[in-house]
């Protein structure tokens, strides 16, 4: 029987659990944006973690992750709906390592002054290999400054060797697939969100195989429905403190360790 | 943390699969199939009420009759189950041929068509004898774009393969037509949205993830989209809350999407 399954059937959310989403974007994306003004964002994304019962999410703006695109643009974005929901958004900020070294670093140093603890990458879509010399630097930086890494994908043969080169920062592969999971049990500091489309039973696989704490509840909300990660983790053959891991106490354990998780879901949950 | 404003029970939402796949399949990445032994113990697991459930033997391998009638046999007594017919139009110019197929097909009780428009592309002229005997009938459809050879039903016409569409979804109005399982992670064609403020007949279910079916609801009303997991080859749980958690719509919206949109358009099926 699960307490948490029977509470998210009967349309109340979820009740007394720490609910983290580790994987959301605002703005625009390929088909058009979710919100258009920051004051949409911050509205819409409250509206959508109530209506779901979700505390807090880890955010990435969208739009300025392309080549061609300014991705400072999209940090200042993140800064300013950070702003208006300090406790309840969790700004991950995207640099483009396709941009010269000094820039890329300029704009780390921006975003941290700023009170940006954790990056999000997506060289994948970028152009740009997981390991090249401008993310050495970036991973270095991170490892100086005790900041998380978020990242569409790498490969197995990056992420061991980005992992192992610094030990004292912890990656998070933003889209669990089952060719990670020798990855997540060798290295500590390897994580995976959750959100992904796989086939019927691929979550549960997965936990069975490498355990419920390298697994981080995620959605690419606002484009999709909140609930498609939510729904992952609930219905979920696995107990319910296995739940609890996935659906928040892990990224706030994570969050946490660079200080950028918010006081008030410290105060809350008794962290 | 408690949802702040109390959503429907799921279990009252009796949740209609518009798309699911029954058959042994050997298909890396899917371990996991979905046969008449099984599939009640999932739809279980899941809330799913009711479910469209096709074969993947007449999806894949023609003839296409014998994958149908398979189906039949297996499923037979199992109320929960209802039954699709897997299409594709004649060769040759054949009405009397079209409308004896789908004479049969509702007289073994069977009241929903798939069309595999991604085997044969959907040129009206090559599909016009089925769709008007199937539009006579008024069985509703579902609209199978996965290319020749893939086990998936997953797919994402291009916007070309739409404009053909297009023709088809207007020339049969009265034909209720579902873009079944078309989802992409990086958004659907340019096309897909236009297609459907255009054609007031068609359909789209919820796999396609991203916020287009919830745009067409908002929009053009709930009537426009259906419950679809595309199982086994998506995990259903992604898709169950979608509907019952969304913080716009209506109750009696969401049970027209989960279920009724699809059980009156099977009730119509004559």
């Amino acid at each position: 029987m699960s307490e948490i399954l029977d509470n998210w059937r009967a349309g109340q959310g979820l009740p007394g659990v720490l609910v983290i989403d580790g994987h959301t974007h605002v703005g625009e994306w390929p088909h058009g944006a979710n919100f258009d003004t920051v004051q949409e964002m911050a509205a819409g994304a409250a509206a959508v973690m109530d209506a779901n019962g979700v505390d807090a999410a880890c955010v990435m703006a969208g739009g300025y992750m392309w080549n061609g695109t300014d991705y400072r643009l999209g940090n200042d974005i993140l800064m300013e709906l950070t702003a208006r929901l300090p406790q309840r958004i969790i700004p991950f900020a995207h640099v483009n390592p396709n941009d010269h070294l000094d820039a890329v670093l300029d704009e780390l140093q921006r975003v941290q002054a700023a009170g940006m603890r954790c990056i999000k990458l997506l060289n994948a879509y970028q152009d740009y290999p997981g390991d090249g010399p401008n993310l050495m630097a970036l991973y270095r930086f991170a490892a100086d400054r005790n900041m998380l890494i978020l990242n569409h994908s790498w490969t197995n043969q990056e992420m061991d060797r980005i992992a192992r080169q610094f030990p004292s920062v912890d990656f998070i592969f933003g889209h669990y697939g089952s060719r990670q999971d020798e990855l997540l049990r060798e290295l500590p500091n390897v994580y995976a969100n959750i959100w992904g489309i796989g086939s019927l039973g691929f979550l549960e696989r997965g936990i069975r195989g490498v355990g419920p704490e390298k697994f981080l509840f995620g959605s690419d909300a606002f484009m999709n429905p909140i609930s498609v990660g939510i729904g992952l983790v609930v219905y979920a053959d696995i107990p319910d403190r296995h739940k609890r891991l996935i659906l928040g106490l892990t990224q706030a354990r994570l969050l946490e360790k660079v200080g950028a998780l918010p006081a008030a879901l410290k105060e809350q949950y008794k962290l | 943390m408690q949802a702040t404003a109390k959503m429907p029970d799921v279990r009252e939402l009796a949740l209609l699969d518009s798309c699911v796949t029954l058959g042994r399949s050997c298909l890396a990445g899917v371990p996991e199939y979905l046969t008449a032994e099984n599939v009640l113990a999932v739809m279980d697991k899941y809330d799913i009420a009711e479910a469209l459930v096709h074969s993947n033997e007449a999806r894949l391998v023609q003839p296409r009759w014998r994958g149908n009638q398979r189906l039949l046999r297996e499923i037979e007594g199992l109320k929960r189950l209802h039954p699709v017919w897997v299409l594709s139009p004649p060769a040759r110019p054949d009405p009397a041929g079209a409308r004896q197929m789908v004479d049969e097909m509702l007289s073994a009780g069977v009241r929903a068509a798939r069309l595999m428009m991604g085997q044969v592309p959907p040129l009206h002229w090559m599909w016009k004898d089925l769709c008007e005997a199937l539009e006579a009938r008024r069985v509703p459809c579902l609209l199978d774009f996965a290319p020749l050879r893939q086990a998936s039903t997953q797919c994402v016409p291009d916007s070309l393969l739409l404009d053909e569409l297009l023709e088809v979804c207007l020339a049969h109005p009265a034909l209720p037509m579902i873009l079944s399982h078309h989802s992409g992670g990086l958004g659907l064609a340019a096309a897909t949205m236009p297609l459907l403020y255009r054609a007031g007949n068609v359909l789209m279910d919820i796999t396609s993830v991203v916020d287009y079916w919830r745009r067409l609801a908002r929009d053009l009303g709930p009537q426009r989209v259906v419950f679809a997991t595309g199982m086994p080859f998506y995990e259903p749980a992604i898709f169950i809350a979608n509907v019952q958690y969304d913080e716009v719509l209506d109750l009696p919206a969401k049970r027209l999407i989960c279920g009724d949109n699809l059980r009156r358009l099977l009730a119509a099926a004559r």
